[in-house]
């Protein structure tokens, strides 16, 4: 691994971060806007020059969904989602109140159905348990092999040992998630984002040609825990949502009425939504119980982790919570192929997966801290297992050539740089950044300090591949990780020996909106009895995930999630088109 | 040819049908070797005796038993990869509810009892070997009665290993037939061999282990029930052949070491079945260049495109092209550029072949979709009797005449085709009408069949199991569905490479009317959808909707491909001269209303 063409430091190209009351609205002339105490002139100059400011989007912490009417069928689960049923909850609620007779024949039924769910429960911790004794016994196949009948069980088993894992600071997909958005996925072609919900495991729609929800939340009883989504390029409104069922392949009809398929309404309108559940090894058949119950589904080895589509859309890969293996889906046969090369333990878990915008390639990080490169010709593969800890998700640069990503607890950036065209692996790595954590005073607040820098946690690379977006990791150091840094990129001295220009310059910082003020007590209470010291902080949330739009043609346009739900779009006017 | 290679000398004939017969040569012989392996890694697994301590693999890597049993394995292995070329077929026989698995079983009963016989013999050459090798008294046939001079017994484990050994032949025969375990599976993307076997593995053994848990759950209850029973009336039967003892010599049948064994040595067997099948079809359906081997790979892969003698070899060209299109950037330009050809462009002949499937297909579906559309006449007809039945009226005697193909005096095995694997290749039935015993049906099989039919119709049951539904005469149109995805899959991506990689136009002119096929066969898939698919049944908080897996795929696949060239083609849509109905359908597309 080389390590040369560091770039410039932001410092040393004076780059200040904004303080923590400002909030980043674009960037213009190479210069990021920031927005301070309701002062909106240079909101004004901005839009002046032709910027174009973005509203946020808010996610509530809570949904209250309404009913949903769903569908499965021997061959594909399919759900209707229709916002405009009859409220089950509400008619329950009138039965109560009606009192006498049928308060009583409805108070008796409830009790009876609580009894059965109590009962219900008691057999079913009392069989987990011996199950889990009987794994403990001997190995987890032969265990499997013996008690595999009850798939679910077996596999709580192995979810608890992934959670033990975790516990003992094992890396996981699932941490460092805050906030009420899991994930977001653009539409590759339209103005759309589907936007997963944790708290509800639902998946929101939002319109932006129209700056609107869309109708549809979808939702489904095998839809738990989401981990990743993204839609089917080249197939109109098909969105796969790795959980841990598998992958809910959702086929959304726009404006479709229940019985056709064409329809010219608008996208926002209600419509037929129909999901398909793709398992690798296929679950056993959907029981009528499990259709009506909102039981738990434990992880296994179907649970999916990360996923990605092929830029034509004609096959799916999906990397698993409890293996290292990955599944290759071609999504219009619905047929599954397993790559067998890493692991087949949980601590080679699959942390991302990310396709080449040409196709050709296919980066996976593991969280047995590898990276592996297929070439998707005849699937050949190289690995690279010498990192010091986990890799984040690659970001591919638009001519499949580089790639950038980080490395867990590391401040700096590598990249990828691929010589030969596919199907070859000839592949060097580089670091090409290093930023590391300091102190540095606010742009526009000289007396208020900042830490930056630090364990990168995540990158996004534009489209376009100009543009690239660093977020900091929550370490010791205690980094300001609401910021996130940006770079112009410039990936041509990857394949030019010698030379000094740099692969990343750096550009400025993006802050996001912040909660407002919040009073909390002082972290340095001595204990001694008396009450905690009361301040006032500006509350800061962190980005839970961020990404760049398939498409926007006067530059980059940012969209972060954050941790207080709102979702922030940050344009980069670069292209010269105001 | 190694893979990844591209030769630069090629030979100069351009039938892809002879050269494909040099490759499957090779690739037999490769399947014969690697059977050898596999053949000795069970045959290790066999022999391990924990008794030899930490040893035991090492032991067991080079004991006689070992030798032997490899010995037997890799027969029977070979066995089942001549029974696999011989019987294995390409084309689809759709249909996956309780009855079309009969319809295979019943299909071609010849087929059907070849393979029933070998596996019920290998499995018994199996166990019984297995015994030897073993040793121990479960190999002794005959036992004699103790503290007596006497005549012997038969061993009751010999009758019980032979009745395992014939149940899971039996069982798994079923297995393969029924679940169309027998059609080629081709492979949605190219991996080595030896990593597309090993990724089957897993697959592999949890089939074993689930045969194996079937026969705990089925074979041994009924056979502690009626076991004795059995063994009493064999013994009989064998008394009068010869002298038997009248002692009783034990009962063997309780011994759990027996049982255990038993149990073990059936596994292994289904495990030879299972890892050759998986070897045969990995070996078999793995991608091959035979276009590059000749000088003219042009001219080749076109000969094999229109190769109809032996539908694996016309896959396999398919297969060919599709790789092409989608990752050899060369040779694609290369065939769009070869316009210099008396018998027109290398791309005319090439998007001809592919859309010629595509238009069999339509015209198929659309002829079932505007039989459909008809008033139902029958509908209103008495329910048929026997007599009617028997007279052609009937949906029974319907199917039977309809069967197209005269049929020879003789029963006779159809020779198989010297381009398989091992020997030769069996056609397969064709799927042009979902017909239930296909036109095989001849001399004591007919005999048999009609003594069937006549039982089958006289129930109600029977009568509307056999009527000849819309939904079974729209699969037999996705009996080449791999065929299909491959061409349109191939023409569609050469479409959008053409933006690119053709110089001379030849593409352009030709884009109205591949859109126009492949929007008509859209419209007449989603026309045979939305007639045929049932109503949706609520149940509880869902809809319970059944599909056709064939038709939506084969959607999913179409749209896919009109999605990517309306993104491909946007800017130059415009300058598209296309029919206004088919601009109309294309709209939906840019729309993204489809």
């Amino acid at each position: 691994m080389n390590s040369y063409r560091v770039a410039t430091t932001f410092e040393q190209c004076g780059l200040r971060p904004p303080s923590t009351e400002s909030v980043t609205v674009g960037e213009s002339d190479m210069k990021f806007i920031q927005l301070k105490n309701g002062d909106d002139t240079s909101l004004l100059q901005y839009v002046q020059d032709g910027g174009i400011a973005f509203p946020h989007i808010l996610v509530p912490e809570a949904l209250k969904l309404r009913t949903a009417q769903s569908a499965v069928s021997k061959e594909s689960i399919l759900l209707q989602s229709e916002l405009n049923n009859t409220n089950s909850v509400a008619g329950a609620t009138a039965a109560d109140s009606n009192g006498s007779a049928v308060a009583t024949f409805v108070n008796s039924v409830l009790w009876l159905w609580n009894i059965k769910q109590h009962a219900s429960t008691f057999t079913d911790q009392r069989r987990l348990d011996l199950l889990r004794l009987a794994e403990s016994c001997m190995p987890a196949p032969v265990a499997r092999i013996v008690l595999g009948s009850v798939n679910g069980t077996a596999s709580a088993a192995l979810a608890a040992q992934m959670e033990a894992e975790e516990a003992e600071g094992q890396r996981s997909i699932m941490t460092n998630i805050e906030g009420p958005i899991s994930c977001i996925a653009w539409h590759p072609h339209r103005s759309l984002i589907a936007v997963a919900h944790r708290a509800t495991d639902t998946v929101l729609l939002y319109d932006l040609a129209n700056d609107t929800w869309c109708a549809n939340i979808l939702e489904n009883v095998h839809m738990q825990g989401i981990t990743s989504m993204a839609w089917q390029p080249c197939n109109g409104y098909t969105l796969a949502v790795g959980c841990r069922s598998g992958v809910c392949l959702w086929k959304l009809l726009p404006g479709a009425p229940a019985s056709g398929y064409n329809s010219a309404q608008s996208a926002t309108a209600p419509s037929l939504a129909w999901m398909s559940l793709l398992s690798f090894p296929p679950l056993p058949d959907v029981s009528e119980s499990a259709l009506h119950s909102n039981q738990l589904i434990p992880r296994s080895s179907t649970s999916v982790s990360a996923l990605a589509f092929a830029p034509d859309g004609q096959w799916l890969i999906t990397g698993h919570q409890t293996h290292g293996h990955l599944t290759v889906w071609d999504t219009a046969l619905e047929t599954a192929t397993p790559l067998r090369r890493s692991g087949s333990t949980s601590r080679a878990a699959t942390l991302s997966i990310s396709v080449s915008p040409s196709g050709s390639y296919v980066a996976s990080t593991h969280a047995n801290n590898q990276l592996r490169l297929w070439e998707t010709e005849s699937w050949g593969s190289r690995v690279w297992s010498d990192f010091p800890a986990n890799v984040s998700q690659l970001v591919w640069s638009p001519d499949s050539r580089s790639a950038f990503f980080s490395v867990v607890n590391s401040s700096s950036i590598f990249a990828l740089a691929v010589y030969m065209g596919p199907p070859t692996l000839e592949v060097d790595i580089s670091v090409v950044s290093t930023f590391e954590g300091h102190a540095t005073t606010a742009v526009d607040d000289a007396t208020e300090s900042i830490r930056v820098g630090g364990a990168i946690r995540s990158l996004a690379l534009d489209p376009t591949g100009q543009r690239l977006v660093a977020g900091f990791d929550a370490d010791a150091t205690s980094s300001d990780v609401t910021l996130l840094a940006a770079y112009m990129v410039n990936t041509a001295p990857l394949f030019r020996a010698g030379g000094d220009a740099h692969v990343l310059s750096p550009l400025g910082y993006i802050r996001g909106p912040n909660w407002g003020k919040q009073q909390k007590p002082h972290a340095d209470d001595n204990g001694d009895g008396q009450p905690a010291e009361i301040i006032t902080q500006v509350g800061l949330p962190a980005p839970v995930w961020f990404g760049f739009a398939p498409t926007f043609e006067p530059g980059a346009l940012l969209t972060v999630a954050w941790a207080s739900g709102k979702v922030s779009f940050v344009p980069m006017m670069f292209n010269g088109a105001k | 040819m190694a893979h990844g290679t591209v030769l630069n000398t090629g030979i100069a004939s351009v039938n892809f049908a002879s050269l494909g017969d040099s490759v499957l040569r090779q690739r037999t012989v490769r399947a014969m070797v690697y059977e050898l392996a596999l053949a000795y890694g069970i045959a290790v697994l066999a022999n391990i005796n924990l008794r030899h301590g930490i040893w035991c693999l090492l032991y067991a890597m080079f004991s006689s038993g070992t030798f032997l049993y490899t010995i037997l394995a890799y027969v029977v292995g070979l066995g089942v990869l001549t029974l696999h070329s011989m019987l294995c077929y390409v084309e689809r026989v759709p249909g996956n509810g309780g009855f079309a698995r009969l319809q295979r079983l019943l299909r071609s009963p010849e087929r059907t009892l070849l393979v029933m016989l070998w596996y019920m013999f290998s499995a018994n050459i199996m166990l019984f070997a297995h015994r030897v090798v073993m040793g121990g008294s479960v190999s002794r046939m005959w036992l004699y009665p103790e503290g007596f001079y006497g005549a012997p017994q038969l061993n009751p484990a010999w009758l019980a290993s032979g009745a395992l050994a014939t149940a899971s032949g039996l069982a798994y025969a079923v297995h393969m037939m029924a679940d169309e375990r027998l059609q080629l599976s081709f492979p949605m993307i190219e991996q080595g061999r030896v990593y597309a076997f090993k990724d089957r593995i897993p697959e592999s053994f949890l089939k074993v282990v689930r045969f194996a848990r079937r026969s705990i759950a089925w074979f041994w209850p009924v056979y502690f029930v009626t076991g004795w029973m059995v063994y009493r009336g064999a013994c009989a039967v064998i008394g009068r052949i010869m002298r038997t003892s009248s002692y009783a010599v034990g009962n063997p049948l309780l011994s759990p070491s027996a049982i255990g064994f038993w149990l073990y040595s059936g596994t292994l067997t289904v495990l030879v079945w299972e890892l050759t099948h998986q070897l045969y079809e990995v070996i078999t359906t793995q991608p091959t260049r035979i276009n590059e081997m000749s000088r003219d790979s042009n001219m080749c892969l076109v000969n094999g495109l229109k190769h109809t003698g032996n539908p694996l070899v016309q896959h396999l060209a398919f297969q060919e092209l599709y790789r092409l299109a989608m990752f050899r950037p060369a040779q694609r330009a290369e065939l769009l550029t070869d316009i210099d050809r008396s018998s027109g462009s290398m791309w005319s002949q090439v998007s001809k072949e592919c859309l010629a499937v595509v238009e069999t297909a339509r015209a198929q579906l659309a002829a079932q979709n505007a039989d459909v559309a008809k008033p139902k006449v029958d509908a209103v007809k008495p329910k048929a009797t026997t007599t009617a039945l028997s007279s052609g009226n009937a949906p029974m005697g319907d199917i039977l005449r309809r069967g197209g193909r005269p049929k020879p005096e003789e029963p006779q095995l159809q020779p198989p085709l010297p381009s398989g694997l091992i020997g030769g290749y069996n056609v397969p039935p064709k799927a042009t009408s979902l017909d239930l015993f296909g036109p095989e049906a001849q001399g004591f099989e007919k005999y048999v069949l009609t003594k069937l039919r006549d039982m089958l119709v006289q129930s109600p049951l029977g009568t509307k199991l056999l009527a000849r539904t819309p939904q079974a005469s729209s699969l037999a149109v996705f009996g080449n569905f791999q065929q299909q995805v491959w061409a349109v899959r191939s023409v569609m991506r050469l479409v959008e490479a053409s933006l690119t990689e053709d110089s001379y136009g030849v593409v352009q002119g030709d884009l109205p009317g591949i859109l126009a096929t492949i929007l008509g066969y859209l419209s007449e898939l989603e026309r045979c959808v939305s007639q045929r698919q049932g109503p949706a049944v609520v149940r509880g908080e869902f809809v319970v909707q059944a599909t056709e897996r064939q038709a939506h795929a084969m959607i999913q696949v179409l749209r896919n491909v009109l999605y990517a060239f309306v993104v491909s083609f946007y800017d130059y849509l415009a300058s598209l001269k296309l029919t206004p109905e088919v601009a109309q359908q294309l709209q939906a597309f840019v729309n993204f209303q489809a």
